[in-house]
């Protein structure tokens, strides 16, 4: 059938194509397309910055770094594919990604089986990480994050009740409960909670049934794009307890979408860097960043610059033996990263504390409120 | 090499659900959009019998299965008495409902959350480890899904149903119930879809509701339609292409981040072109 | 409590009822069930965005060029990928297969185009709703009411009164009394669809003011079209309205009394059984 070889010989030319060069590739994985692509972006603007970066410097020895990205669509379906192909066509020794945990589930055992760095982000699925090694998670726990809202919230607003409203997708799920287990243990009252479905647009009728109860503060698990529009029809219903929200705020974009509406709003997310590396690498971060893109990095390009960071930090330090590579990123001690600085648990978890901070015209304001993982 | 390996055993998924719904749509003119609902109720019958009840694989095969099969029984009993349109709207809204379900029912399926861990399938105690070998078993399923389905649609019960599509009102005269051949064909095309959701769900080791949604169901309805209806080697031509397509523009060198979208592009185009130009897919039989 | 609700019933009815309006004359007089009036939705918010920001354009006339550029888009659309299928008197699945390939094409071009990210249509400022009655309604909701309440009574007059309007509502009765009585089918046709597509258009714009826009709006769009078109009877454009303003205080109400998250299957639920009820046609009015 001449289909089939027209399929079959492109296959073998890209094959072949796609082998030739030289470069040191690092894999990645990202949602380009479907819900969260434009956290893929900004995600993929972070990480390509600090490849730009290291080939400025040299490379390692001489040797250029090249980011081979697929899209993963933020499905496990279309992640196990694109996961695949980089580990057994391009062959790379770290592949980055799994952003969403749907994608992160099923591709870091693949990764892990096939001796693969799999260096996730973002991801906050407890049962992403075990041992076994090539599995690291570079992402704020949300046990830590949630104590981190509760305790401000009773600790510095002085908040006697509250109400939830969160997605229901794995991070809200999980985030909400430990959120009502922290403010409950710090002696808050818990008096409802509601969801929505991922990607709504109108919480009119959630609100006004939250609103009934009174309470002085609203938790919320939103990405900055639903918490634009919750924003916003929080402020034409008239209501206005103390917000607080989770790292996906923690996006300058949110500032166009919600207007004056954000102001006032709480978020928890990963601490500001605290050693003087750490804060050095992230001035430094923000302003190549303003300079190559025009814009602010959000959370999602932090995190991806610090992840392709330690991989190229990593290859340049013993080469490009994945296993190596996995010794070294589980040995790291307060690497300088732009999110904060970064060691790794024995099953491969990021030590990261979390920093409350809060949106007030247009500008994210540091409130000095840190909880360390303890 | 795995990649291969990997292509191979999604086409053969696909090919089984494209295989199943071909029985519906193309032998019994049942227009069916919510196939994914079943492919889905398999796949979380077995995660949910090997990682909580701890079945071993060759019983939970059939047990999913079973599972999908009974609630196509329950489901298409009434659902079936619905003609054309309102019919392909009604397994529509059954595809919407069964993924509520997935992401809402969480004491049973864990929502959002997904189920993971579901382990490697073991038969006589060789663990399919390695990706060649599971390929070998999803192909063996492939084979038996088809001998099965053209056993029954070379039978007289698929004459019947044949003569169901062409003219129903014409069969009910010649005195057969219609409502229970389309039932049986429900159940069994509702049975081999779960068969396909379970052999995801050992391959992908981790489900989450995000994998069946209701796009899947169209998904499945497309490559019936482009290998041609009627025809099980256009269903199953249809499969292998449409799954492998996005997988093989990977490789044409476009951009990240418009790849993705050029795909759909690419999909969207072909299957306006296909059913204009070409409606009888690449295979199939039926006319316009 | 109640009263908001209601609010929030009836602007998304309003909405829900524009889709369905054009949802319904597609399928009563085409005997098509558009698969892309999802598209149309999102194309029209789309161009709002373009006329509106990228051009400078004031509201009004944004969405006025917005209709009418769905609508020449969607009359093209309608060229390229219907009307052969048509010309062949092809059953009507193959239309709606080729709906789905121009729903996906459609949709893949404008994320090509614009990105996948959420673009915003709103300049001001966020300010408080006016109260009324004990529910809170923005001045943004009371436009979308008047223009929802505005069209919906011009277009049931057009229907009724124009020599256009009666034909389509002949050949929503009967495909082939068109021929019949001399009225040229084509541009019938063509007239059906660049309504159909203007309304969807229109509720687009509308939403777009509110909730701003992003390349996969059109899903839900079409999922409230289909089953609010249904359950009001199909080609029953009254019904169309009905069934529109009904979902919408079905989901409302139902997201007051359960979790917010079942909305989805709420509405397809209901869908089901009215089906299996009836098992006719139309449904609540009669046909």
């Amino acid at each position: 059938m001449k289909l089939s070889t027209i399929f079959a010989s492109a296959f073998a030319i890209a094959l072949a194509a796609s082998q030739a060069s030289a470069d040191i590739k690092i894999g990645m994985t990202l949602p380009l397309t479907g819900y969260a692509a434009s956290y893929g972006e900004d995600a993929k603007r972070g990480a390509e910055l600090a490849i730009d970066q290291a080939n400025a410097a040299g490379g390692a020895k001489g040797e250029k770094f090249q980011l081979l990205v697929e899209d993963d669509a933020g499905a496990g379906k279309t992640g196990v594919a694109a996961t695949q192909k980089l580990v057994s066509i391009d062959k790379v020794p770290v592949i980055i990604g799994g952003m969403m945990s749907s994608v992160a589930l099923p591709a870091s055992p693949l990764a892990r089986s096939s001796k693969v760095v799999y260096l996730s982000t973002m991801s906050s699925h407890p049962e992403l990480t075990s041992p076994g090694g090539f599995i690291y998670r570079l992402a704020g726990s949300d046990a830590v994050i949630g104590v981190a809202e509760a305790q401000f919230m009773i600790e510095v607003l002085k908040s006697k009740t509250a109400v939830g409203l969160f997605a229901t997708t794995d991070y809200g799920t999980i985030n909400s409960k430990l959120v009502r287990e922290a403010y409950e243990k710090a002696g808050g009252k818990w008096l409802a909670a509601d969801q929505f479905k991922q990607g709504a647009t109108d919480f009119r009728t959630q609100l006004v049934k939250l609103k009934e109860q009174n309470a002085d503060t609203l938790f919320i698990v939103a990405t900055h794009k639903e918490a634009a529009q919750l924003f916003r029809q929080m402020v034409e219903l008239n209501w206005r307890p103390h917000v607080m929200g989770t790292s996906f705020l923690d996006d300058p974009s949110i500032f166009d979408l919600a207007g004056d509406a954000a102001n006032g709003v709480y978020f928890a997310t990963s601490a500001a860097p605290s050693t003087p590396e750490s804060k050095k690498a992230r001035a430094d971060f923000e302003a190549a960043f303003k300079t190559k893109y025009g814009k602010d990095p959000g959370i999602t390009a932090r995190y991806f610059f610090d992840a392709t960071r330690l991989a190229i930090d990593a290859i340049k330090a013993v080469g490009t033996d994945s296993a190596a590579i996995d010794k070294w990123i589980g040995a790291v001690k307060n690497y300088p990263g732009v999110t904060s600085p970064v060691s790794f648990t024995a099953i491969g978890d990021a030590i990261i504390p979390a920093t409350i901070k809060k949106i007030e015209n247009k500008k994210f304001v540091e409130t000095g409120f840190t909880r360390n993982p303890n | 090499m795995d990649i291969v390996f990997h292509l191979v055993i999604m086409s053969g998924i696909y090919m089984i659900l494209a295989l199943s719904l071909n029985l519906l749509i193309g032998y019994a003119g049942l227009f069916s959009v919510g196939h994914g609902a079943f492919y889905g109720i398999g796949a979380y019958a077995a995660a949910i019998l090997s990682t909580r009840y701890g079945l071993p694989f060759w019983l939970e095969i059939f047990a999913a299965s079973a599972v999908a099969g009974l609630v196509g029984y329950v489901l298409g009993r009434p659902i079936l008495r619905l003609r054309g349109d309102h019919l392909a709207l009604a397994t529509f809204g059954l595809a919407v409902i069964a993924f509520s379900i997935f992401t809402n029912w969480s004491d049973l399926t864990r929502g959002p959350l997904g189920i993971r861990g579901i382990p490697k399938v073991t038969i006589f105690a060789f663990a399919l480890e390695p990706l060649w070998s599971y390929a070998v078993l999803v192909m063996a399923c492939v084979a038996i899904t088809l001998l099965f389905l053209w056993r029954m649609t070379h039978s007289p019960f698929g004459k019947v149903l044949e003569a169901i599509r062409e003219d129903d009102v014409a069969a009910l005269a010649i005195g057969k119930n219609i409502t229970r051949f389309k039932v049986v064909a429900f159940v069994t095309s509702s049975c081999f879809a779960g068969l396909a959701g379970v052999l995801y769900a050992h391959y992908a080791t981790y489900i989450d509701p995000s994998a069946f949604v209701t796009a899947e169901s169209f998904l499945v309805f497309s490559m019936v339609i482009f290998g041609g209806m009627g025809s099980n080697l256009g269903s199953m031509v249809g499969a292998a292409v449409l799954v492998s397509l996005p997988e093989l523009l990977r490789f044409v060198g476009l951009p990240g981040n418009i790849a993705a979208q050029m795909r759909d592009v690419i999909y969207g185009a072909l299957i306006v072109i296909v059913i204009n130009w070409r409606p009888q897919g690449l295979l199939g039989r039926a006319r316009l | 409590m109640l009263s908001q609700i209601f609010v929030n019933s009836i602007v998304a009815g309003a909405v829900y009822a524009l889709l369905a309006f054009g949802f319904t004359i597609t399928y009563g007089t085409l005997n098509f069930f558009n698969m892309a009036h999802g598209v149309a939705f999102t194309v029209g918010a789309y161009l709002c965005y373009v006329f509106r920001i990228l051009l400078g354009l004031d509201l009004p006339w944004a969405t006025v060029l917005a209709v009418f550029g769905t609508s020449l888009i969607m009359v093209a659309v309608d060229l390229l990928a219907y009307d052969r299928l048509r010309a062949r008197r092809a059953p009507s699945w193959a239309m709606v297969v080729s709906s789905i390939g121009v729903a996906i094409f459609i949709e893949a071009v404008i994320s090509l185009i614009f990105g996948s990210d959420t673009l915003s249509l709103r300049t001001g400022e966020v300010r408080p709703g006016i109260a009324v009655l004990g529910a809170i309604i923005t001045e943004t909701q009371i436009v979308i009411l008047i223009v929802s309440v505005i069209l919906v009574a011009l277009l049931t007059l057009y229907l009724k009164m124009t020599r256009m309007g009666k034909a389509l509502r002949a050949m929503a009765n009967d495909p082939e009394i068109g021929v019949i009585i001399g009225i040229e089918p084509r541009l019938t046709y063509m007239t059906t669809f660049a309504l159909a597509s203007g309304l969807a258009a229109v509720a687009g714009c509308l939403v777009a003011f509110e909730t701003d826009v992003y390349p996969t709006m059109g899903h839900s769009a079409l999922l409230k079209s289909i089953v609010a078109s249904i359950m009001g009877g199909v080609g029953n454009v009254g019904g169309a309205v009905f069934g529109g303003l009904f979902l919408a205080a079905a989901e409302n109400f139902g997201v007051w009394k359960l979790s917010s998250s079942w909305q989805d299957g709420i509405a397809l639920t209901l869908l089901l059984l009215f089906m299996l009820a009836q098992r006719s046609k139309s449904m609540l009015l009669g046909k």
